[in-house]
């Protein structure tokens, strides 16, 4: 059985000060970040002063006082999430924002054995029978400075699928402001995601496409 | 009685694990009165997540650490909970979880086009692959194709995502081609004026190089 | 001169010096001619390939305005936004960056000079630039200005300016030879090069077509007095709308010339994407895609310094050679 991948979404997180009550379909709407049509069938699970949560335009929006979430399962929407953050922050550029994640989760059907075999290739268990009977990764992750020298990190987290028959892959790209940025809003940073957006979908591709050809390399 | 609910985030939580997950909690300041209502708080925990309680007569304690993400790995599946003691000095009310994704949708194509040309009924394009096939290909696609608030949209120049694929659901599969134009940025004075600088900059730097011109 | 990217992504220029064993430390200039897709994608690469080459960009390009614009559009890395704008863009950083010798084209320009000894004696070689002009530049950036971002103003992709008034001709002399390489120039440049250029002297025996052969870029009294009747023209193809060189274009050149070649197929080539779900939904639309990127041809054409021989045309690849009668090309590609 050929591991291939089962869902896959990419999920923008900002961490900042926000006013979540700002954050209606209608908003984004208004501001020609998505369709009218698209405010006007969103689906609102939560409008409050200290937390939004909605989905519209194929995109799952949560907000609080400190965190600004933009997330969708649907490849289609992708470049619409930047897009949707990139266009609300050069709205709202006074925004303080801290950080920012882009995030890609992906589960990859695979054998039942995918995850056994491809943490044994990866992490020696030798050295840990000396003192548990049956040792066993759970879970990987890799850490790395970023490629282009700011301030942030890259987090690549493997291990095996909770939803599905097969393994998990998370991949973080995080920008946090510099710290001698100039401007005590967002427009830095988010200049950083908008030129940034290629390369990070660039990058979580890459890890995506290692892990299924290194399941694929065992698979029967 | 309840009072005015507050959010907050976890504490504790690092800024790079709050990067990698959305999260919510709310805060419910309970006053003493808090046996009836704490039965209401328990049942809506127990619907949507997970629930922490503490031996307390006063309050109680239900917290969902975080909103559903339809892609993410915690264990069990939406709608479960676990039950644990932990003392806590607030007690929070969980956050109604949003509904899971029904249909997933599987993009077999997708292109990244721009507009080189229009007439009155369709425009043409020269499109990049994204998804599937890579090749740069261009076509002519017809007007009644394009989303009626995107029409404005099209001008020669403007850059769009087709993407082609099906929707899987309960319900069976169906397939979707959906041309979106991207509503693009715009140029801030801030913009404008750091690229001014930069440009400025540049050029001085290219005129002061000397020209190696076998003439000069 | 230029670049563009062969099917492994590098630029076509190295992977030729590189099958011709040529050292990469040998090639002496880089022309960037202008700054469309089609011509540069792949020149900074070629700039840090070959470490001792002077580049030769337009004197033009170096003003605010157009830095101005490079800097604009070149961030973006989005597939379809800008590549020619963002790849010279790069050239520019790499310039300064590394301080690299550089030749600034204007009209009349020698940007390259070489005297070798030979047998029958020593054969001088020069390589002039012949635009862009003073006149062609001005008209160019003041057309440029309204392409300058401006507060409010959308972000969106900038169709290539017409005419491209900023296009390096070059005038190659080696010995008694003379070649015109004529890059992307359209009528009124020509116009201005015949008014003004004290430099062209004698008539081409081999050109480059410029324009992708385009009506726009044949400037008949150019041709009536610098290109020699009995010449080797080549043309590469444009392959998307208006799919350059029409029938009628290759057949006024032909009219012009002895034989025209073309460094790739010029057939509008239809593509069908593998995947059944999207060549159903594509067939159920109407809609049909043609191919942008085709395999790569080259045309190689050489000769003796001495005597009167002609050039030795080479095939490689998908190019082809046009059939003066039909108008089309002649039959299968080459491959050598």
């Amino acid at each position: 059985m050929k591991a291939q991948v089962q869902s896959e979404g990419i999920t923008v997180v900002l961490v900042g000060h926000f006013n979540p009550a700002i954050f209606t379909p209608y908003w984004f709407a208004e501001y020609d970040l998505i369709r009218v049509q698209e405010a006007e069938s969103a689906e609102i699970h939560v409008v409050h002063p200290d937390i939004a949560s909605f989905d519209a335009a194929g995109i799952r929006f949560q907000v609080t006082r400190q965190k600004f979430s933009a997330s969708t399962v649907n490849a289609s929407c992708f470049q619409l999430v930047r897009d949707v953050v990139v266009g609300t922050f050069h709205l709202l550029e006074h925004t303080p924002i801290l950080a920012i994640g882009i995030n890609r989760d992906v589960h990859v059907r695979a054998q039942r054995e995918a995850w056994e075999r491809l943490s044994n290739r990866w992490v020696a268990r030798d050295p840990f029978r000396d003192f548990m009977p049956s040792p066993a990764p759970c879970s990987l992750s890799v850490e790395s400075e970023r490629a282009d020298g700011r301030q942030g990190q890259y987090t690549v987290k493997v291990e095996p699928s909770q939803r599905i028959q097969g393994v998990y892959l998370s991949v973080n790209d995080e920008i946090r402001r510099a710290d001698d940025a100039v401007d005590h809003g967002c427009r830095e940073i988010i200049d950083v995601l908008e030129e940034g957006w290629h390369d990070a979908l660039t990058l979580s591709e890459a890890a995506r496409d290692m892990v299924i050809a290194e399941l694929n390399s065992n698979a029967d | 009685m309840l009072t005015e609910p507050m959010v907050t985030d976890r504490p504790d939580a690092m800024a790079s694990e709050q990067l990698s997950r959305p999260a919510v909690l709310i805060d419910l300041a309970l006053d003493e009165d808090t046996p009836t209502v704490g039965a209401e708080v328990i049942e809506l925990a127990s619907r949507f997540g997970r629930w922490r309680s503490r031996e307390n007569s006063a309050s109680f304690t239900a917290a969902t650490p975080e909103l559903e993400s339809p892609t993410d790995n915690r264990e069990g599946r939406p709608g479960s909970w676990s039950e644990r003691l932990a003392p806590q000095r607030d007690p929070m009310l969980v956050a109604p979880a949003p509904p899971p994704i029904r249909e997933q949708f599987v993009a077999r194509q997708q292109w990244e086009g721009y507009v080189e040309s229009i007439s009155s009924d369709e425009f043409f394009a020269r499109l990049v692959g994204v998804i599937g096939d890579r090749d740069e290909v261009s076509s002519a696609i017809p007007m009644e194709d394009v989303h009626p608030e995107d029409t404005d949209l099209v001008q020669v120049g403007a850059v769009f995502y087709w993407t082609i694929g099906y929707y899987e659901g309960p319900s069976g599969r169906r397939r979707s081609s959906d041309v979106r134009f991207r509503r693009m940025p715009r140029w801030s004075k801030r913009d404008v004026d750091r690229t001014l600088g930069e440009a400025k900059l540049r050029a001085e730097r290219l005129r002061a190089l000397t020209d190696d011109s076998p003439a000069s | 001169m230029d670049s563009c990217l062969d099917e492994k992504g590098l630029p076509a220029a190295l992977s030729y010096i590189d099958a011709m064993s040529i050292s990469r430390e040998d090639v002496e200039l880089l022309v960037v001619t202008h700054w469309h897709d089609d011509h540069v994608r792949g020149f900074s690469a070629l700039i840090e390939a070959c470490p001792n080459a002077r580049v030769v960009v337009a004197n033009a390009l170096t003003t605010d305005e157009f830095q101005t614009l490079a800097k604009a559009y070149g961030r973006s890395r989005a597939k379809t936004q800008q590549p020619g704008l963002r790849e010279i863009d790069r050239v520019f950083d790499l310039i300064v960056s590394e301080r690299r010798s550089v030749a600034y084209a204007v009209a009349d320009r020698v940007v390259w000079t070489r005297d070798v000894q030979l047998a029958g004696g020593t054969v001088r070689s020069t390589l002039s630039s012949l635009s862009p002009t003073d006149v062609g530049s001005r008209r160019a950036l003041l057309g440029l200005q309204r392409l300058l971002p401006r507060p409010g103003a959308s972000k969106r992709r900038l169709p290539n300016p017409s005419p491209n008034d900023l296009s390096i001709v070059l005038w190659l002399s080696v010995g008694s030879h003379r070649v015109v390489l004529g890059g992307d120039l359209e009528n009124a440049g020509w116009a201005e090069i015949l008014n003004s250029s004290t430099l062209l002297d004698g008539t081409a025996s081999a050109i480059k077509v410029p324009h992708h052969g385009s009506e726009g870029a044949h400037h008949p009294p150019f041709w009536n007095d610098h290109v020699d009747r009995s010449s080797t023209a080549v043309v590469t193809p444009y392959a998307r709308p208006p799919f350059l060189p029409k029938k009628s274009d290759v057949v006024r050149v032909l009219g012009a010339v002895s034989n025209l070649h073309s460094a790739g197929p010029t057939d509008r080539v239809k593509f069908e994407p593998a995947d059944r779900v999207v060549q159903r939904t594509l067939r159920e639309a109407g809609v049909q895609l043609e191919r942008i990127s085709g395999p790569l041809g080259q045309v190689r054409l050489r000769r003796s310094i001495h005597g009167s021989t002609e050039w030795a045309v080479e095939l490689i690849g998908n190019s082809t050679t046009f059939d003066r009668a039909a108008g089309q090309p002649a039959g299968p590609p080459g491959s050598t």
